[in-house]
């Protein structure tokens, strides 16, 4: 589970001033998918990269399956799966050393790790990439190997950054097909987008973040029936108070 | 007078020997300067008892130099040089032997010794005697008084500074240093020395190079049969070259002559001093102009003049007799008591009437070398090696015997002694070469590659032939 | 534990397999060795070995010997050139012309003027120019020391005053130059080998979107940077290793002793060099770190680092210009480390207490580097330039 509580963030910079989050808090419950929906520059990727514990909030606070952030990162770190904005390979290692280079940084070792190891790469179904050096694979690819490292380890907590972003239709496919699975075992996935559908398809709970703060959240059900709309995307472009930055 | 019968009778040869004998506590080493080296070398002393028969009687100091070799990671065993004379300093020349034996010295250090008698190793020699010019002496007056003199100023029990205890001395070094094995380069009497070396300690040597033999079973002091070929030698190779021919046509006459008149009595005539400038009296006797004559066959270099100064000689005009007198005057130093010493009694007591005989009868010199050994000897300390001394050397090590071709002294039949009574030798003559060619441009690369294979038999004398002839100068100006 | 091995592992595995980098870094090891050999080689080959030069002579029957004399130095007629070097000497053009009249004027003992024409200014004419003119002015000196003494005159008075030198250099240190080079090029080895890899492993995983990733992980940033460190210094350490054993290796084919020269160090020698070396090549991989994760892209850290490390890689080369060495300059990293590989070449002993000093030295400011590296990474600012 994943609880935000009032975040402020603020950049500074010579120039400007920008404030990033202004008081953002929900919760990610277990065994729920979790989207974050905003426009470009709402705070989405602050909002991330703070529960990472790579930014530290201004104020306010990001719990981890009860484990403080600020106070005890690494310990977050551990409870948490992730899959970041943009990801990038090591394209000198196989696919299956990359895994296990994560698999070793979380701490398991021996028999467990290589079964960890091969049970996250039959459930994505890439035993024939496992030993292919990951210079040259397909977005599709890419994708399945950084799920996979991020999910080795079974976290309890998996959170996504914008990762459909760049795929074909299969993998987006096989992306929510396992992410739905993962979710049936209870765990909790938080992740990012601004594509309306995949949003509407998959979540059971949307956030909708504008200028860093919470615009809106509920079911896609309940934020159509707030906005009076029937449409997500409508209920979306109502509830921030304007189109700017909405894909479709 | 004194000083000019040191001069003249730089007539001996070289050689050398050596006994085991490490005391090592009694050496000691340190970094020091030798004249015309730039580097520092290595200067060492090492005590020994003067008398072997008597260990803890009388301690003389041994001197030694170690030039290192430039790359010492090789570990190659290192050369000793055993000097000629008898009496000359090995430690004194080493500038001009680190120059001959660069080949050698790229991978082995050269040791050099002092041989007792000579340099700093107990020498003896005799001071100086002031008012004595080298240009108004003349060798037929040499004056026993003051050999007598001299032999007074003499320490110690001459007895003991023989070949043998020599190379007591040699070997004591060898081991003081550390050496299982070494080689050796006997030149002149240094070798020999070396062939004493070889028979006392044959275990301490790897390999052996006798350059311009002195073999035992031929006695030291018998020179004018030798010189006499050495001379005529170059009165050939003169009348082979156009210009020298053509310069000299008379050459052999005009020596004969200039002979017959000095024979009748010595020449004054005054000369300008070479160094001082000053109008001096020299003094030419026939003894004198022949012994100088004697002196030039040594080096090929010096042979190239000879038929000038006899020319001019018969022209009347001395002047190149003075220069040569001059440059001798200040040439290297020959310790010659240690000469007297050893020749007077390790030799002179060999040769036979009927050898005196043979030897004077030449038509160079006849019996000029013979003087100073005569006056001499017969008034120096005498002891008396054992019959063994005097035996062939049979030695079975790895031997190269050098000899030059035009040598005065030591002429290749030497060699062919050596040769003969070493079952592990070759023999090697160098054309138009004189007295210790080994440090030649040719000699030196065939030393180094046999001292490396340590087989005489087996080395590239390609070079022997390309020695090129005889050059003279044709004028006072030189030649074309 | 387990989290540093696998980084390490992860690390090397990279390393080892990028072939461009570690092409890169074993280029110091291969240059060292054939810099060195190539260089002594022409020295050996410019102080020693006479080639045989070829010259325009005219005149030459009007003076044989004085062609003899040049012959025996292996400088011979341009007509005997073999045809393969006619062109070259045909181009240098060394002219040296006899006049007609030296055989009359060597007779009356005039000055004959033999004149050399060449190109002085050219680099590869000094040598046989040189030798050319000490032919001629040894065979001419013997002649006139010649003509003094058959004139019965003392030839010492040509030289009044006779300067013998004597070097306190210790014996063995009478060639030093190739192990000076040996010196400079394995400082040159700690701080190049490991650079490629070193950017690579920072500015190039930023790059490549692999930082941010690894920084998300719960682990901590000094196991990150020690991670890399190692891998990074293990790779310039093999190259420093590869630069002493390979100079070794190619250094026996050059026959140095033809220049008075030797080139020996015992095994001793070697340890204590390469032990004094490993905490230079840490230091060298975290200077290249710390300079490389600053970086606002690979291509800066490339340019940017390079200059960086390059300083303390010349400083021992500056150092043989500066005469009169400060105190420091045996402490201080780097140049501490080369004046005591200078001592060992000159067969000194190590001095022990600058060895330590300037060890402990260098492994403090690796250790300073390192924290302040770590605790940069956790840093906002590098996570903000992470996208």
């Amino acid at each position: 589970m994943i609880e935000v509580n009032n975040l402020h963030k603020t950049f500074k910079s010579k120039k400007n001033t920008v404030v990033a989050l202004d008081g953002l808090s929900f919760t990610a419950k277990d065994g729920e998918i979790t989207g974050i929906l905003g426009p470009n520059g709402a705070g989405k990727t602050t909002c991330l990269r703070t529960l990472y514990g790579l930014l530290e909030a201004d104020e306010g606070s990001a719990i981890i399956d009860g484990i403080s952030v600020t106070e005890q990162p690494l310990a977050a770190r551990a409870k948490l799966g992730i899959f970041p904005d943009k990801f990038g390979l090591y394209e000198r290692l196989t696919a299956y050393e990359q895994i296990d280079y994560f698999a070793s940084i979380h701490g398991l070792q021996g028999a467990a790790k290589k079964s960890a190891i091969e049970q996250v790469i039959k459930d994505l179904d890439m035993e024939a990439l496992a030993h292919r050096k990951t210079a040259g694979f397909s977005q599709g690819q890419r994708m399945k190997v950084t799920l996979a490292q991020a999910l080795v380890h079974q976290p309890q907590n998996f959170v996504l950054d914008e990762p459909t972003r760049g795929l074909d239709v299969m993998s987006t496919r096989v992306l929510r097909e396992y992410l739905s699975r993962f979710k049936e075992k209870g765990h909790c996935i938080l992740f990012s987008s601004h594509v309306m559908q995949e949003v509407a398809a998959l979540c059971d709970r949307v956030i909708i973040v504008s200028n860093g703060k919470l615009a809106a959240q509920g079911t896609p059900q309940e934020l159509c029936d707030l906005a009076g709309k029937t449409q997500l995307e409508d209920a979306f472009v109502k509830l921030i108070g304007s189109d700017e930055g909405v894909a479709a | 007078m004194r000083e000019y019968w040191k001069k003249i009778l730089t007539i001996g040869l070289l050689a050398y020997s050596s006994q085991s004998f490490a005391l090592t506590e009694k050496l000691t080493i340190e970094d020091c300067h030798i004249d015309g080296i730039k580097q520092q070398v290595k200067c060492g002393t090492l005590q020994v008892p003067e008398n072997y028969q008597q260990p803890n009687g009388t301690q003389i100091n041994i001197n030694f130099a170690v030039i290192p070799a430039i790359d010492r990671t090789q570990n190659k065993e290192p050369l000793m040089f055993l000097a000629g004379g008898p009496g000359q300093a090995a430690a004194e020349i080493a500038a001009t032997l680190r120059q001959g034996f660069t080949e050698v010295r790229k991978t082995r250090d050269l040791i050099l010794v002092d041989q007792r008698g000579t340099g700093k190793s107990h020498p003896l020699q005799c001071d100086e005697v002031e008012g004595n010019s080298p240009y108004t002496s003349i060798p037929e007056e040499l004056d026993l008084e003051d050999v007598k003199q001299c032999l007074a100023q003499l320490e110690g029990d001459l007895s003991q500074y023989n070949t043998e205890n020599a190379i007591r001395d040699f070997d004591a070094v060898r081991a003081a240093l550390g050496h299982e094995k070494i080689t050796i380069y006997g030149g002149s009497y240094g070798t020999r020395a070396g062939l004493v070396y070889m028979r006392m300690f044959p275990q301490s040597l790897s390999a052996v190079v006798l350059d311009s033999v002195g073999p035992i079973e031929v006695p030291i002091g018998t020179f004018g049969q030798s010189s006499a070929r050495s001379f005529n030698m170059l009165l050939a190779h003169c009348m082979e070259e156009e210009s020298c021919k053509q310069a000299y046509p008379d050459l052999a006459q005009e020596f004969a002559t200039v002979i017959e008149r000095l024979e009748e009595n010595p020449i004054t005539v005054t000369i300008t001093h070479p160094r001082l400038g000053t109008p001096t009296e020299f003094v030419i006797s026939r003894l004198k102009f022949i012994s100088t004559i004697r002196m030039q066959l040594y080096s090929v270099e010096m042979r190239t003049m000879v038929p000038l100064i006899i020319h001019q000689a018969f022209l009347g005009n001395f002047a190149p007799l003075a220069g040569l007198t001059a440059a001798q005057e200040s040439s290297m130093g020959m310790y010659v008591g240690l000469l007297f010493n050893i020749v007077c009694n390790e030799d002179l007591p060999r040769i036979s009437d009927e050898m005196w005989r043979k030897d004077a009868d030449n038509n160079f010199g006849q019996d000029a070398s013979h003087l100073a050994w005569k006056t001499v000897c017969p008034i120096w300390p005498q002891y008396r090696l054992g019959e063994s001394f005097y035996q062939a050397v049979t030695a079975d090590i790895p031997t190269l015997i050098i000899s030059g071709d035009v040598d005065p002294v030591t002429p290749p039949s030497n060699g062919d002694y050596a040769d003969k009574s070493l079952p592990n030798s070759k023999h090697i003559i160098l054309k138009n070469s004189a007295h210790t060619p080994g440090p030649s441009t040719c000699a030196i690369d065939i030393i180094d590659e046999f001292l490396t294979k340590k087989d005489p038999n087996d080395l590239d004398e390609s070079c022997l032939e390309k020695i090129p002839s005889e050059s003279f100068m044709t004028s006072l100006n030189g030649s074309i | 534990m387990i989290q540093f091995k696998a980084l390490l592992k992860k690390e090397l595995k990279e390393a080892f397999r990028d072939k461009r980098a570690l092409m890169v870094a074993m280029m110091m090891a291969i240059m060292a060795p054939i810099m060195i050999f190539a260089m002594s080689k022409m020295m050996i080959k410019e102080m020693v070995s006479t080639p045989a030069v070829y010259v325009k002579i005219t005149g030459s029957e009007y003076a044989p010997k004085l062609i003899k004399a040049l012959a025996d130095d292996n400088i011979k007629l341009f007509s005997d050139v073999p045809t393969d070097d006619a062109m070259l000497w045909d181009e240098r053009n060394i002219q040296l012309t006899i006049p007609e009249t030296f055989a009359q004027d060597m007779m009356d003992g005039k000055r004959i003027d033999v004149y050399l024409n060449a190109d002085f200014s050219e680099k590869s004419m000094s040598a046989p120019l040189r030798r050319i003119k000490a032919a001629i002015n040894q065979y001419a000196q013997t002649i006139g020391y010649k003509r003094l003494l058959v004139r019965g005159i003392d030839v010492n008075l040509l030289r009044p005053v006779n300067l013998i030198e004597q070097d306190t250099s210790s014996p063995s240190s009478n060639f030093l130059m190739i192990s000076m080079m040996l010196g400079l090029y394995l400082l040159m080895a700690a701080f190049m080998s490991g650079l490629s890899v070193a950017i690579d492993t920072s500015a190039g995983e930023r790059e490549r979107n692999v930082l941010e990733m690894l920084l998300c992980q719960p682990v901590s940033t000094l196991k990150i940077v020690l991670a890399k460190l190692s891998c990074a210094s293990t790779i310039a350490f093999i190259g420093v290793l590869l630069t002493i054993s390979l100079t070794f290796a190619s250094i026996g084919f050059v026959d140095l002793t033809k220049i008075g020269a030797s080139f020996s160090l015992d095994l001793s020698a070697v340890v204590i060099i390469v032990a004094m070396l490993l905490p230079i090549c840490f230091l060298a991989s975290a200077l290249q770190l710390f300079f490389s994760f600053q970086a606002k892209s690979f291509k800066e850290a490339q340019s940017s680092v390079t200059m960086v490390v390059m300083i303390p890689a010349m400083l021992p080369f500056i150092m043989t210009f500066i005469d009169d060495k400060p105190k420091w300059f045996d402490w201080v990293p780097v140049t501490g480390q080369s004046l005591i590989m200078e001592d060992i070449f000159k067969g000194l002993a190590v001095d022990w207490t600058n060895l330590a000093l300037t060890t402990l030295i260098t492994i403090i400011l690796t250790a300073v580097l390192v924290v302040t590296l770590a605790k940069k990474l956790t840093s906002e600012k590098v996570v903000q330039s992470l996208s």
